[in-house]
């Protein structure tokens, strides 16, 4: 369990920031907040935290003159500074009394995220919190959580979770964005290492085995209802899909 | 010397003048040395003239020594005796014969002892053999190199002693007859003049080598010796010209002359080598190539120093244009200007770059310390770090009310607003990218459901330097002109790929596309400079500056695609990258 310690002297900013990122996800189990400089002296000999966010300004001192003056008790503390300021001069002085990053305010989230993650993994010795749990917010065929592919696609794979079971095609698809549909599909192949066709048979085939496991329908019922018309198409691509009949996969069930 | 060299029209002048010069210096040397040469092989001609007349009066005056001692026994009655008693064909019968004839009142006359007294004296020991034959045998006075006679009778006439050859002298045949009986001849006396005797005096001369050639076809080595001397003097003497050239072997002339005797039928040759008459002159000829060579060097380094002035000049008119070129307007003016044609273009380039100089300077530098200025108020007017606090405060306030996406959304506004007012002008494509990204999250976050956007650029492409902030203007033509709100699929894709010679960027989008006429109007406005008046003012700028930085070989294109909205399309070519990636990329 981490301790986390933030110190700005803006306390919207400290509400915000306790926000930001998911910091329970990360294993920080207590955030403490201070809004002046003497706060947070005490707060970091006593609590002595492995994280330590300051912003540049607090009041009238400069963040990293206090991280200098802490840096003399020995604490293991690894500070990061946020800073409206872009000035070269704060930004090396930071550097100097080792600071792990500085921050530009409006705090980007992901470059947030890349620094606590780095010092996780570097510094304390933890590793990323494995995101099982969140199978959820993970494409089935691709594997990849949907927050990591781009709108563009999220908005695609939508179509298709949609409208799986009417005839949609790449072309149809390509229709709707007024676009021309080779060009579309370049996109879509580009980014998920996917032809759009094959992952539309590879959602249908998966939707198709759960369903033939999970219910008693008829296999031609089941093959109509993830888009399949033609019942021989299903099975030819079903058997070079699991490398099995749709009825051996029943019978072992 | 280096620096006319690298002028192509200098290295040529010079090389040319180099030709000229060390042909007519070659030419004139040639010349002088044949001409030295024909008046030392002149020289050696006059020597052996002289040398040979010395000979031919030395032979004369032993001739007329002879007659005078011939005149001496017919006007001596006793001595006439006493040499018809030497022609008995022994010693005893001369000795008797000289006691036979005797008479006591006169004194007894020894004709060899008279010989040797007036002849052999008067002539200066170069009569070295008496003899007096009868029919049969000849009685011989020889005489050595100190004067001292010895007598030989009896010899028979062909004996070796009497052998007439060039190689022994030359031989003087008198009858000796007997006056008073009716000029009864008795016997005939042969002087032998010796020709190592008579040809000594000419080794004062300085004939090199010579020979005498007998027409028996012997021969006397006068200077020199050895195989060759015979063998060329006997060529020489062969060849019916008094003078000419014997070619031994390859570029080994070898000159002569010949003197036909008068006395008696032998020639008499001198022979000169070319070698040694240069060898004999070698002093003379080296000076001589050093003078020529001095005045060549000299002549070149005339010529050098002329020209090196003007290629200077040249060189330093070149330099001008070469820093003008890299927009470098700080001129170099030289102390005093030449006053020929050279003098006129430093001084017009010079004005030239001056001029533009300060129209650059108030046209557009000046403008520019304008503009910066008052986007420094601007700037200061807003004091950044309230900006960007207050930005994460409402972003604090939005993630507060769990409202994640406003909070991004501020989060990328205040990155965007950051980097636009960040001085530096040239950044990298991936820059350029993200900041157009920026930009197309804000359009995401302000159409939500409505609006995607694709950016696929290949790697090659990220390094670029480019001028910063030209694809934000492009994206927002399309949310002016092209987007529909009211469609569920507005799209907007960035496309860059390595081409063969050139670098491609593609901005599409699925909007209303542009009428043919406006789309014309677009096209021609793009690439006329002047024409300010018209719309899109956006894409102009973009053109103009995108020209600027890349130069011509920056091209756009704009045209509608099939299915919906516009295709505008950057190619860059690699070769002006090359260029542009040697300038700071900060």
């Amino acid at each position: 369990m981490y301790k986390l310690m933030i110190v700005d002297d803006e306390p919207q900013i400290l509400e915000g920031m306790k926000r930001i990122l998911d910091w329970n996800q990360y294993g920080f189990g207590r955030i403490e907040t201070c809004e002046t400089t003497e706060e947070a002296m005490t707060k970091v000999v006593d609590l002595q935290p492995d994280v330590a966010i300051f912003d540049v300004c607090i009041g009238k001192t400069l963040g990293y003159e206090t991280i200098s003056r802490l840096n003399e008790f020995k604490i293991p503390t690894k500070y990061i500074i946020m800073s409206g300021y872009s000035e070269f001069k704060y930004a090396q002085e930071a550097i100097r009394c080792g600071v792990k990053d500085y921050l530009l305010k409006p705090v980007e989230r992901t470059k947030l995220q890349q620094v606590i993650e780095k010092i996780i993994v570097e510094d304390l010795n933890g590793t990323i919190g494995d995101k099982n749990s969140e199978d959820l917010n993970r494409d089935p065929v691709l594997g990849v959580q949907y927050e990591h592919l781009s709108k563009l696609v999220n908005r695609i794979l939508l179509m298709i979770k949609m409208e799986y079971a009417q005839n949609i095609t790449l072309k149809s698809v390509a229709e709707r964005f007024q676009m021309n549909s080779t060009y579309l599909g370049q996109l879509f192949l580009k980014e998920t290492g996917m032809k759009f066709s094959e992952y539309l048979m590879a959602y249908r085939m998966l939707l198709a085995e759960d369903r033939i496991r999970s219910t008693e329908e008829k296999i031609s019922y089941i093959a109509f209802s993830v888009g399949y018309n033609n019942l021989n198409y299903f099975y030819t691509h079903f058997h070079s899909f699991f490398g099995k009949s749709p009825s051996e996969l029943r019978g072992k069930a | 010397m280096g620096s006319f060299l690298q002028i192509k029209i200098y290295r040529h002048k010079f090389i040319a003048y180099v030709i000229f010069v060390v042909s007519i210096g070659l030419t004139l040397g040639t010349l002088t040395c044949a001409m030295l040469l024909n008046q030392w092989v002149g020289n050696a001609r006059i020597e052996a003239a002289n040398a040979f007349s010395r000979v031919e009066n030395e032979l004369q005056y032993d001739a007329d020594r002879i007659e005078a001692y011939m005149q001496r026994i017919y006007s001596n009655p006793g001595l006439l005796d006493d040499a018809r008693s030497f022609a008995s064909s022994s010693a005893e019968g001369y000795l008797t014969s000289r006691l036979d004839h005797s008479i006591y009142s006169q004194p007894l006359v020894s004709f060899p002892e008279d010989l040797k007294t007036y002849l052999y004296s008067w002539a200066q020991g170069e009569i070295t053999q008496i003899s007096l034959h009868t029919g049969e045998y000849g009685n011989v006075v020889r005489f050595n190199d100190n004067g001292i006679a010895s007598y030989t009778f009896g010899l028979p006439n062909k004996d070796e002693a009497f052998h007439d050859t060039i190689t022994k002298g030359f031989v003087y045949r008198k009858k000796l007859s007997n006056p008073t009986l009716g000029s009864q001849e008795f016997g005939e006396l042969r002087f032998l003049v010796s020709s190592e005797q008579v040809f000594r005096s000419v080794q004062n001369f300085r004939v090199g080598e010579a020979a005498a050639v007998s027409a028996a076809g012997d021969i006397y080595l006068i200077g020199g010796h050895g195989e060759d001397l015979e063998q060329m003097s006997r060529l020489a003497a062969a060849n019916g010209r008094t003078h000419g050239i014997i070619s031994r072997g390859m570029l080994k002339p070898i000159f002569y002359v010949t003197f036909a005797s008068t006395k008696f039928n032998f020639k008499f040759v001198s022979i000169i080598d070319l070698s040694t008459l240069i060898r004999q002159h070698a002093g003379m000829l080296i000076t001589l190539f050093l003078i020529v060579l001095a005045a060549m060097v000299s002549v070149l380094l005339l010529i050098v120093y002329n020209l090196r002035d003007d290629a200077l000049f040249l060189h330093r008119i070149i330099q001008s244009i070469g820093r003008v070129k890299t927009a470098n307007f700080t001129t170099s003016r030289p102390a005093r200007y030449r006053r020929n044609e050279y003098g006129m273009i430093a001084r017009e380039l010079d004005d030239m770059i001056q001029q533009l100089d300060k129209y650059i300077r108030n046209e557009y530098l000046l403008k520019i310390k304008q503009q910066e200025t008052e986007m420094k108020a601007l700037q200061n007017q807003i004091n950044p770090h309230f900006l960007y606090n207050t930005l994460e405060v409402i972003r604090s306030t939005a993630l507060v009310n769990r409202d994640t996406d406003t909070a991004d959304a501020i989060a990328t506004l205040g990155t965007l607003y950051r980097e636009i007012v960040k001085k530096e002008n040239i950044i990298s494509i991936a820059s350029e990218l993200e900041l157009l990204q920026k930009y197309l999250e804000i359009m995401e976050f302000k159409y939500p459901g409505r609006f995607y956007y694709q950016v696929n650029v290949e790697p090659a492409l990220l390094s670029i330097p480019t001028v910063k902030f030209w694809m934000q203007p492009l994206a927002e033509n399309f949310f002016i002109h092209g987007f529909d709100a009211g469609h569920e699929f507005n799209l907007y894709v960035v496309n860059g790929w390595e081409a063969d010679d050139s670098y491609m960027l593609e901005f599409v989008d699925n909007g209303q596309g542009i009428p043919a006429e406006r789309l014309n109007t677009v096209r021609r406005t793009l690439f006329n400079q002047d024409d300010a008046s018209s719309g899109s003012i956006g894409l102009r700028n973009v053109y103009t500056r995108l020209h600027f930085f890349y130069g011509d070989s920056c091209t756009i294109e704009i045209a509608n695609n099939e299915e919906a909205g516009v295709k505008i399309a950057v190619r860059i070519s690699k070769e002006v990258i090359e260029h542009v990636q040697v300038d700071d990329c900060g």
